[in-house]
C-alpha cells in the first residue's frame, strides 16, 4: 500500500543560485549540516555548559563568541541561546533542544572584500581586525535579521531564515557586483 | 576667458548638444571658462542670464542637468562635476534656450515678483491654487526637472568606522589625518572635492619654500600607505547626528562614463569617535546693483580657476574687495598676463608689493553693465565721484565665512566674532568634534596645520592612544594680513543680489523686516534666503547682516538661522539605494513557490512571505472559477495546500505547560500528549492578539501555531511575558517556522490520501480529530496533526523544510489523481468563512473574546495575560459589535460595508457594525460573510442594510450564524 518510491529529494536553501565569484570574492552555500538550536531553560549556565563540554567538547560560549566543537562550532545565538553547528544534539541537561537543520541558509563569503561587502548591507563593524575570528554577532543584514560569523582568516558567513535565501542571495551578490566594479577603477 | 595653461589631455563633452573640448581634471565650470561660456544658468524667478560664481561646493549659479532619458541629474552644480568622455550637459530653467529665454520677462515684472508674492497674490479663489496657480508658477520659476521615469542606475548605502573622521583635507585637514595615521589610529578623512589639498592646491602657496603641492602630495602619499587611513575623495559629509554618526555622500561613478554594475553614488554612515571640522572657509560676496552678471564672481575662485585649471576667467578683471585676501589673486592673474584693477573699500589701503595695475582704495564698485555677460563696472570713489571702467570680469570678496555648518547640526548656535566679522563655532557642540583651521576662524596657513596638528593630538590622546613626538611643521611664508572692513551692502537703487540661486535680494530682506518678518528664520522663509540647493552657503551671513542694518540691531543680536543637514545636496537615489521596486522589503518563499508558479499561479503577498492565490487551468477565465473548483475539491475529494507560513514556536521545559497556561486563556497543561487544542492569546489589554492550536509532543515540550501575519509579533509577546513575569520559570522557546515545511491535505479522500503516502491506517481510533504524532515518509522523519481549517477531514504534514519542494510535488501528483489537487489563498479563504473560522480580518485589534463569541475560552480558573483587563463591564456589554454570519438576500456583500438598521438612514450615527470578510460560496450557491454588529448575537434571522458608500453597494442581508456550514462540525470528525 506504501508508495513505492518513497524516497524525497532534498533542495537546499539557495538551490541553484550558487556558488558566485566576484572580483575577488567568492560566495557559496554551506552544505546542509546538523544544526542544533540549545536554549537554556533558565539563567543557570553551568549545567548546560558542562553537559556540552562533555558531549561535544566545548562550553556555551560567551556572548558573541564561537568555539570549535567535535564536528564543528557552537556559536552564541542570543541571550541563554546557542547554535551548534555541524553535530546534531538530541539532550542537552538545562536546556532545550532543537533540531534547525533546515531552517537556516548560511552562506560563506570569502575573501578580502567581505567586510567591505558587508558594510554596504550591515551596520556592525566587521573589518577583519575588529571582528575577530570566532565572532559573532546578531544583528541586521539588508533588511533581515540574521546571524554573521567569522569562521576564518577571510571570511565571513552569513546566516538568515530560510525563506530569506533568495533575497540574501540577491543583496550580496548586488554588493559583490558593486564592490568589484569599484576595485576595477583603481 | 581662456586656458593659458594645459592641465591634462583633451576630453570631448556636449553642453547644451554642442560638442566641446575641456581637459583631463577640469570640472564642468572650468571647460565651460575655458571655452568662453559666460551664461551657463537662468536665475530661478526672475530668469535673468547667470554666469559660474565660484569654485567649489557652494555653487549658486550654475546648476546644471547631466545625462539624458531616465537616469537624467538635474540640479548639479557645473563646479562639481567632473568631465568625461562624452558627457552630455544641458543648461536648465529657460525655454527655448538659454540664450533666449521667454520667461525673463519676469524680470520685467520684478516689482511684482518680490518677497511674500505668492503669499499676497495667490489668496483667492482657493481652488485656483492647486489647478492654476502652482502649475504654472512651478514652470515658470524653477530649476532642473526629473525624468519622470524609473532611474535602473545602481546607488549604494554603506557603513563605516573610525577613530578619527577629518572633515576637510586642507593644510588643517591634512595635518589632522597625518597624526592620526602615526598615532596608528583608523582615520578617515573625507573631502568633497575629487582632488585633496583645498586651498594648497588652488593657491600658488609655498610650503618648506616649494611649491605647497609638493608638500601635500607627500602627505597623500604617506597617508594613502597607511593601512589605518582610509582616503575619501569626492565625498562630502552631509550631517552630524547623534553618537558620532555623520552621513557623507560619495561620488563613485559621477566623474565617469556610465558603468551600469559601478553605483553612481554611495551614502555612508560614519561611525567616529572622534572629529576634526576641517572644512575651511567659504568666501562671501558683496551686494550692490547688478552684482549678478555673468563675469561676477568669487575673488577667491579666479585664482583657482588660474592654478588649479589653467583658466583665466577674464582678460580685463577688476577685483573689489574689503580685505588683504583678495590681493593675492589680483598679483596671480596679473603674474598671467591678464589686466587688473583692485578696488579695495579701505580707505588707507596700500597696493600690494610688486602690483602693477591699477589700485583704488576707499572705492566701492556699485553698478554693472553686460546683460549676457559683464562689459562694465561702476566705481564710487572716496569722494562719490562715479566712473564706468571696462571689465569682463568681477572678482567679488567680501571676507570669509568659516563652513561651520555640520557644527550646528545638533542645535548648537555658532558665536559672532566682532574682530573677524564671522560666526566662530563653540567647543561642544556636536559631542566628539573639534574644529580645525579655517573653519574655526584661522585663516593663515600656518594656523590651519598647527591646529589640525594640536586639535587631532587632543582628540587622539582622549581616545588614549599614545602619540609620537609631534613633527615638524612645514615652514611658511610670513603673512600680516590687516585687518578687514566689514562691508555687506553698497547702497543703490537696482535690485542688489544676496541669494543668487533664489533670486532674494537687498531689497527683499527689507521687505521682510518691514512686513514685521525680522526674525532671521522668518526672514528666510518670507523670502526664500538659503533655501535650495545651496542652503545659502553664499548669502546666509550678507542676508542677516542686511537684516541687522535695517532692523537696527547687532549681527549678533540677529543671530543666525539653523543649519540642518544635507550639507550639500543629497540624491534620492542614494538615500533610497537598494530599496527599488523589490528591494524595498525582504523576499520570504515558501518550498512550494517555485512549482505554485510553475503551475501559473498568481502570488499574493502576506507580509513578507509570497502565498499562492489561486491554480489556474486551461479554460478558466476568472479567479474565481479557479476558486470555486479548488473549494470543490476540498469539499468533495481532497485538497492540497502549502500552511508552513504560519508561525510554529517550540516550547520546552518543565514549567512549558505553567507558561502556556499564562499565555493562552485556556489551558494547555491540561493537554494530553499527541493532542492538539485551539488557543486564545490576549494582549494585556485584554483584546485578541492571536489565535492558532498548539500541539503537546511531549510531556515537557510543545509546538504553538500562530498565523502568519502575528508570527513575529507573537514570538515579542512571549519573549516579553518570558522575561518579565515568568522569569523564574524553566521555559525556553524558539521559532521552528523556517524548519518545517507543512502542507494542509484537506477534504473527504485525505486519509486515503495519506494512507496511500504513508502505508499507515490512520483511522479515527489512533488518529481522532485533533490528534498529533510523529510519522515517518521513508527515511523522512515528519510531524503529522489532524488540524482543520476547511471544515473537511484534515490533515496537516510537516517535514524538514530540505524535503518540502519534492513533498509538495508528490502531494499534488497523489491529490490528482484523487480528483482534487492543490488549492490557493482564495479558496482556503472561502472554506474557511463557510466555516466562520476568523482571521485577522476578524481579529483585527479592537474585538474581544467576547466579541467574536468565544468568553467561554477565557479560563475563570486560572490568571492569565489579559485577563483582567477582559473583564472590564465595558467590553461584556450586549450593546458590542458582536461577530455574526451575513448572506446577502439580494446582490453581493463586500468587505469594508457598514451595517444599518433596514430602513434607517445609512448616516454614521445610525451605525451598526461593518463587514470584515466576505465570498462567494460554491457550496451554498450564496453571497456570504462575516462581520460584526451591534448586540448581533440577538438579531439573528433580522435583514439589515449593507451599505458601502465608497463603492456605491447598498443591498440587503440576513443575520446568521457564522458558520455557514456543517454547524456540527461532524465532516472534520469520524
Amino acid at each position: 500500500m506504501t508508495d513505492q518510491a518513497m524516497t524525497l529529494p532534498e533542495t537546499s536553501p539557495a538551490a541553484g543560485l550558487l556558488p558566485q565569484s566576484m572580483g575577488r570574492m567568492t560566495l557559496t552555500e554551506w552544505a546542509q549540516m546538523p544544526i542544533t538550536w540549545v536554549g537554556l531553560l533558565s539563567t543557570d549556565v553551568a549545567a548546560a555548559s558542562a553537559d556540552l563540554q562533555a558531549q561535544i567538547g566545548a562550553a556555551l560560549p560567551a556572548p558573541g563568541q564561537s568555539l570549535p566543537c567535535t564536528g564543528g562550532h557552537i556559536l552564541w545565538a542570543g541571550m541563554g541561546q546557542a547554535l551548534v553547528m555541524g553535530t546534531a544534539l538530541s539532550s542537552v541537561a538545562g536546556a532545550s533542544v532543537v533540531d534547525q537543520s533546515d531552517a537556516w541558509c548560511a552562506l560563506r563569503l570569502s575573501g578580502p572584500d567581505a567586510p567591505a561587502i558587508m558594510a554596504r548591507l550591515c551596520p556592525l563593524d566587521l573589518g577583519f581586525d575588529q571582528f575577530e575570528e570566532g565572532a559573532v554577532a546578531r544583528s541586521l543584514i539588508g533588511h533581515m535579521n540574521g546571524i554573521i560569523w567569522r569562521d576564518g582568516a577571510d571570511s565571513l558567513t552569513v546566516m538568515v531564515y530560510r525563506s530569506f535565501a533568495q533575497t540574501l542571495v540577491h543583496e550580496l551578490t548586488h554588493a559583490m557586483r558593486a564592490y568589484a566594479a569599484r576595485l576595477a577603477l583603481a | 576667458m581662456m586656458r593659458i595653461r594645459d592641465i591634462g589631455p583633451a576630453v570631448s563633452f556636449t553642453w547644451d548638444g554642442k560638442r566641446l573640448q575641456g581637459q583631463v581634471g577640469d570640472t564642468l565650470a572650468s571647460a565651460l571658462l575655458a571655452n568662453g561660456q559666460r551664461v551657463v544658468a537662468r536665475s530661478f524667478k526672475y530668469h535673468r542670464p547667470r554666469g559660474i560664481f565660484t569654485v567649489g561646493s557652494a555653487e549658486p549659479n550654475a546648476l546644471v542637468t547631466i545625462g539624458s532619458g531616465a537616469a537624467q541629474d538635474p540640479n548639479i552644480r557645473a563646479t562639481v562635476q567632473e568631465i568625461y568622455p562624452g558627457l552630455e550637459a544641458r543648461s536648465q530653467n529657460r525655454w527655448p534656450s538659454l540664450g533666449f529665454d521667454i520667461l525673463a520677462i519676469n524680470d520685467l515684472a520684478s516689482p511684482f515678483l518680490s518677497a511674500g508674492f505668492y503669499y499676497k497674490t495667490f489668496m483667492w479663489p482657493r481652488s485656483f491654487w492647486e489647478k492654476l496657480y502652482e502649475p504654472f508658477i512651478r514652470r515658470a520659476a524653477g530649476i532642473g526637472a526629473l525624468s519622470g521615469q524609473h532611474n535602473a542606475d545602481h546607488y549604494e548605502k554603506a557603513f563605516a568606522f573610525c577613530d578619527l573622521l577629518v572633515i576637510g583635507s586642507g593644510p588643517a585637514g591634512l595635518a589632522a589625518a597625518l597624526e592620526g595615521a602615526r598615532a596608528g589610529a583608523r582615520v578617515i578623512l573625507a573631502e568633497d572635492d575629487a582632488r585633496m589639498g583645498g586651498r594648497l592646491i588652488c593657491d600658488n602657496a609655498l610650503l618648506n619654500d616649494a611649491a605647497a603641492g609638493d608638500w601635500v602630495d607627500a602627505a597623500l602619499a604617506e597617508l594613502a600607505a597607511a593601512p589605518n587611513v582610509t582616503l575619501m575623495p569626492r565625498t562630502a559629509v552631509t550631517g552630524a547626528y547623534d553618537g558620532g554618526t555623520f552621513g557623507a555622500i560619495e561620488r563613485v561613478g559621477l566623474h565617469l562614463p556610465h558603468q551600469p554594475e559601478l553605483p553612481r553614488e554611495t551614502f555612508w554612515r560614519i561611525s567616529a569617535r572622534r572629529a576634526i571640522l576641517a572644512t575651511g572657509a567659504i568666501e562671501r560676496p558683496i551686494a550692490f546693483a547688478n552684482n549678478d552678471r555673468p563675469g561676477v564672481m568669487m575673488a577667491s575662485a579666479l585664482r583657482s580657476y588660474l592654478h588649479r585649471y589653467g583658466v583665466a576667467a577674464g582678460q580685463q578683471v577688476v577685483i573689489f574687495t574689503n580685505n588683504d585676501d583678495a590681493y593675492a589673486s589680483a598679483r596671480d592673474l596679473e603674474g598671467a598676463g591678464v589686466q587688473v584693477t583692485l578696488v579695495d573699500a579701505r580707505a588707507d589701503a596700500v597696493a600690494p608689493a610688486g602690483f602693477a595695475g591699477r589700485f583704488i582704495a576707499g572705492a566701492q564698485v556699485c553698478d554693472t553693465r553686460g546683460r549676457m555677460g559683464l562689459r562694465a563696472v561702476q566705481l564710487r570713489h572716496g569722494d562719490g565721484r562715479t566712473e564706468w571702467t571696462r571689465a569682463d570680469c568681477l572678482g567679488l570678496s567680501g571676507g570669509w565665512n568659516p563652513s561651520l555648518h555640520l557644527a550646528c547640526h545638533m542645535n548648537g548656535k555658532p558665536q559672532w566674532d566682532e574682530g573677524l566679522s564671522a560666526f566662530l563655532p563653540v567647543p561642544g557642540m556636536v559631542p566628539g568634534l573639534d574644529y580645525a583651521g579655517a573653519a574655526n576662524g584661522q585663516y593663515d596657513t600656518a594656523a590651519c596645520l598647527a591646529a589640525g596638528q594640536t586639535r587631532a593630538r587632543a582628540a587622539l590622546g582622549d581616545l588614549g592612544l599614545s602619540l609620537p613626538a609631534a613633527a615638524d611643521l612645514p615652514k611658511t611664508p610670513q603673512a600680516a594680513a590687516r585687518p578687514m572692513l566689514p562691508l555687506w551692502q553698497v547702497p543703490g537703487k537696482s535690485r542688489a543680489w544676496l541669494d543668487f540661486q533664489n533670486d532674494v535680494t537687498t531689497k527683499d530682506v527689507a521687505l521682510a523686516a518691514r512686513e514685521n518678518y525680522t526674525s532671521v528664520e522668518h526672514m528666510k522663509r518670507y523670502t526664500t534666503q538659503g533655501m535650495a540647493p545651496d542652503q545659502g552657503k553664499n548669502s546666509n551671513v550678507n542676508a542677516l547682516a542686511v537684516l541687522a542694518d535695517v532692523t537696527g540691531r547687532s549681527i549678533a543680536q540677529t543671530g543666525i538661522t539653523t543649519y540642518r543637514p544635507p550639507f550639500v545636496p543629497v540624491s534620492l537615489a542614494a538615500l533610497g539605494a537598494g530599496a527599488q521596486g523589490a528591494g524595498f522589503a525582504p523576499q520570504r518563499f515558501t518550498t512550494s513557490d517555485a512549482a505554485s508558479r510553475a503551475m501559473g499561479a498568481p502570488m499574493i503577498e502576506a507580509g513578507l512571505w509570497y502565498r499562492p492565490s489561486y491554480f489556474p487551468q486551461a479554460g478558466e477565465t476568472h479567479w474565481r472559477q479557479s476558486c470555486d473548483r479548488e473549494v470543490g475539491y476540498v469539499r468533495n475529494a481532497v485538497g492540497i495546500a502549502d500552511v508552513s507560513t504560519l508561525g510554529k514556536i517550540d516550547i520546552q521545559g518543565p514549567d512549558a505547560g505553567a507558561f502556556l497556561d499564562f499565555v493562552y486563556t485556556n489551558m494547555f497543561s491540561t493537554l494530553p500528549v499527541g493532542r492538539v487544542r485551539y488557543g486564545l492569546m490576549l494582549r494585556e489589554d485584554g483584546h485578541v492578539m492571536d489565535d492558532g492550536t498548539t500541539a503537546r509532543l511531549g510531556p515537557d515540550h510543545y509546538l504553538m501555531t500562530t498565523t502568519t501575519a502575528a508570527a513575529a509579533q507573537v514570538m515579542k509577546h512571549l519573549d516579553f511575558v518570558r522575561q518579565a513575569h515568568c522569569a523564574q520559570m524553566q521555559v525556553a522557546f524558539t521559532s521552528v517556522t523556517e524548519e518545517w515545511a507543512q502542507f494542509a491535505i484537506a477534504g473527504p479522500k485525505a486519509r486515503g490520501l495519506l494512507q496511500q503516502l504513508t502505508g499507515q491506517a490512520l483511522d479515527g481510533a489512533d488518529w481522532p480529530f485533533m490528534a498529533c504524532g510523529p510519522i515517518a515518509l521513508g527515511d523522512v522523519q515528519g510531524r503529522l496533526f489532524r488540524i482543520s481549517f476547511s471544515g473537511e477531514m484534515g490533515f496537516e504534514l510537516a517535514v524538514p523544510a530540505r524535503f518540502g519542494a519534492a513533498l509538495f510535488d508528490r502531494l499534488c501528483d497523489m491529490a490528482r489523481d484523487l480528483g482534487g489537487g492543490p488549492y490557493g489563498m482564495e479558496a482556503l479563504n472561502v472554506l474557511r468563512i463557510e466555516k466562520g473560522f476568523i482571521t485577522h480580518a476578524e481579529i483585527h485589534g479592537r474585538v474581544t473574546g467576547f466579541d467574536i463569541g468565544m468568553q467561554g475560552m477565557l479560563s475563570r480558573k486560572k490568571d492569565f495575560i489579559g485577563k483582567a483587563a477582559a473583564s472590564r463591564p465595558g467590553l461584556l456589554e450586549d450593546g458590542r459589535e458582536l461577530l455574526v454570519g451575513l448572506r446577502a438576500t439580494n446582490g453581493s456583500l463586500i468587505a469594508g460595508a457598514r451595517l444599518f438598521t433596514q430602513g434607517s438612514d445609512a448616516v454614521r450615527t445610525a451605525d451598526q457594525g461593518y463587514i470584515t470578510s466576505v465570498a462567494y460560496s460554491p457550496t451554498l450557491d450564496a453571497s456570504i460573510g462575516l462581520g460584526f454588529l451591534r448586540n448581533g448575537r440577538a438579531r439573528m434571522g433580522e435583514v439589515i442594510r449593507v451599505k458601502d458608500h465608497l463603492r456605491g453597494v447598498d443591498i440587503l442581508a440576513e443575520v446568521c450564524n457564522p458558520v455557514f456550514f456543517d454547524p456540527e462540525g461532524g465532516r472534520a470528525r469520524d
